[in-house]
């Protein structure tokens, strides 16, 4: 099991993504956004993505607030450090419905849709997923073993 | 229309704006809890998306959030944030039990916090609806317990779609002078930033009106002033700007005794200049420069009034017949700064005014004599002066 003890993690604002080699680790908080994370564990690289917003078409600014360019960026950047794309394989977590029912659009379900929709096109198997909901989670990415950790207040840590 | 050039206008409007609105929250707040409450507003700025994960607290750390999506003119987001200890803090307050009793929010706890995020938010909003001649509707407020950086991402989406960096006004709380770690979040939309941006090159057109209009009595009253004194004595006024009511008392000279001259310069009250003078100041001022500390005081009132008169004058070039001129007699009260202005204040902003400040410096050889001016309007007046072009 990953434990949130085990070495430093760097965090992932909004909008941001990166690559890192193990032993450095990954983390992120997601509400209705999505952590998008790639693996090659063969060459114990992870990348993770906090994407916010669904399509590029839907606004303007820096890629890695869009699930689409987002991924495109993501796959580029893992291939620059060393990664072999057939050995690609992703995990997803967030897109809650945050603030209940009363919250004006289900932004969460459309970026979950967004997400699968680009790894589908870049014919990246998504391998695990922990999803939709209407719980924030912490989420914790390790390049050594692929595991992904996710944690919700009030509910025990689990490993996907 | 681009936002960015009345960057340095957007400052100094939004900064008072914003402290007005913290200070009529605050006041609500007070009532509501019982409990001396106080907000400071670090005003709007751009944060980097980056920033934006900490805004509402420690990313990862879980707070009580309370969103309420503005409605009406105005678009955006208003958000209140606190960490989960001390909301079970205010929740126990609230509900008049010892604190520690609370430890989990169910429907009661959550509908104390929603009760708290109306108040705060409706007060909030109303006072920038007053200001901005906007409708400015807060939605009822959603609850959410949960990590800090997860109940902004809705936020996050929809202000930041169009922009890599989020405009946002921040403002904290203190509680019975102590700093709480509530935060206030204001976000508004690209839409609704357009409309401000507009609002406020409308009124520093205004500004540049009445710093005309400052300027062309400046040198009347200097002329008095050389006559009264024998020798020559610059006066420097200061640019207008929009001000706060809340801002009118310092609190650390709330007890220095003042002169304040109010003078009403249109009919019912349409506008009226309000000035503050330390008569303490300026006897010194006079005891350095002529050494008639006697008619120290009564020159004062002729120097404010005269520049009551002026400005009366060339109001009443402004404003259309009926809301020109005007007869009633300035009036002069001195006592505690605190005592005077806060009922003063108080009756202001129930009458719709609009506040604009400057200062105005005296100064003849070394010595130097500064004064506040306030120059208040009805809105609807205000309204009008803002049709005249400035050249």
């Amino acid at each position: 099991m990953l434990s949130t003890a085990v070495g430093p993690a760097q965090f992932i604002g909004i909008g941001e993504l990166r690559v890192v080699r193990e032993p450095e680790r990954l983390r992120t908080v997601l509400g209705s956004c999505i952590g998008v994370a790639l693996f090659d564990r063969k060459a114990m690289l992870a990348g993770l993505s906090h994407v916010i917003l669904p399509s590029s078409k839907e606004g303007s600014g820096a890629r890695g607030k869009f699930a689409d360019t987002a991924v495109d960026d993501l796959i580029q950047q893992m291939m620059e450090a060393g990664a072999d794309r057939a050995r690609l394989c992703g995990k997803m977590v967030g897109g809650a419905r945050m603030f209940g029912a009363e919250s004006q659009s289900d932004l969460g379900s459309r970026n979950i849709e967004a997400v699968r929709d680009r790894l589908r096109h870049h014919r990246i198997a998504i391998i695990a997923e922990d999803v939709g909901g209407m719980k924030g989670r912490k989420m914790f990415a390790d390049p050594a073993t692929a595991a992904v950790e996710v944690q919700i207040i009030g509910e025990a840590p689990r490993v996907i | 229309m681009s936002t960015a050039a009345p960057a340095l206008a957007l400052d100094t409007s939004f900064k008072a704006l914003s402290v007005d609105s913290a200070f009529s929250a605050a006041r609500a707040l007070t009532t509501w809890l019982n409990r001396d409450v106080r907000l400071h507003t670090e005003g709007f700025h751009s944060a980097p998306l980056a920033e934006f994960s900490e805004l509402a607290g420690p990313p990862e750390e879980p707070v009580v959030a309370l969103h309420l999506p503005l409605q009406g003119d105005l678009q955006g987001d208003l958000l209140i944030a606190l960490p989960e200890q001390i909301a079970f803090q205010l929740v126990d307050m609230l509900l008049g039990q010892p604190v520690g009793t609370t430890t989990a929010f169910g429907e009661l706890e959550q509908s104390a916090m929603q009760e708290t995020g109306n108040i705060v938010g409706s007060s909030f909003a109303n006072c920038l609806a007053r200001w901005l001649r906007l409708s400015v509707v807060p939605a009822s407020p959603n609850f959410a317990y949960d990590l800090a950086c997860a109940v902004l991402a809705p936020i996050a989406a929809s202000a930041a779609n169009l922009s890599d960096e989020v405009w946002v006004n921040r403002t904290c709380f203190h509680l019975d002078g102590q700093h709480v770690d509530w935060r206030l979040l204001l976000l508004l939309s690209e839409s609704a930033r357009e409309r401000v941006a507009e609002h406020v090159q409308r009124e520093q057109l205004v500004c540049y009106d009445l710093d005309m209009l400052l300027h062309h009595t400046a040198a009347e009253v200097a002329t008095q002033l050389r006559n009264e004194l024998g020798h020559d004595v610059r006066v420097i006024c200061g640019d207008f700007a929009r001000a706060a009511f809340s801002e009118l008392i310092d609190p650390a000279a709330a007890n220095g005794h003042i002169e304040m001259l109010t003078a009403p310069l249109t009919p019912a009250g349409a506008g009226t200049l309000l000035s503050v003078t330390s008569a303490d100041e300026f006897v010194r001022f006079l005891a350095q420069t002529s050494g008639g500390r006697q008619a120290a005081v009564p020159l004062m009132h002729t120097l404010q009034e005269t520049f009551a008169r002026s400005l009366r004058q060339t109001l009443a070039g402004r404003l259309t017949a009926e809301h020109a001129g005007s007869e009633s007699e300035p009036d002069w009260q001195a006592g505690p700064a605190g005592e005077l202005l806060a009922p003063w204040a108080k009756t202001q902003v129930a009458a719709d005014h609009e506040l604009f400040r400057t200062s105005v410096v005296f100064k003849t050889g070394r010595a130097t004599f500064e004064t506040t001016l306030h120059l208040l309007l009805h809105a609807d007046r205000y309204a009008e002066m803002g049709t005249f072009d400035v050249c």
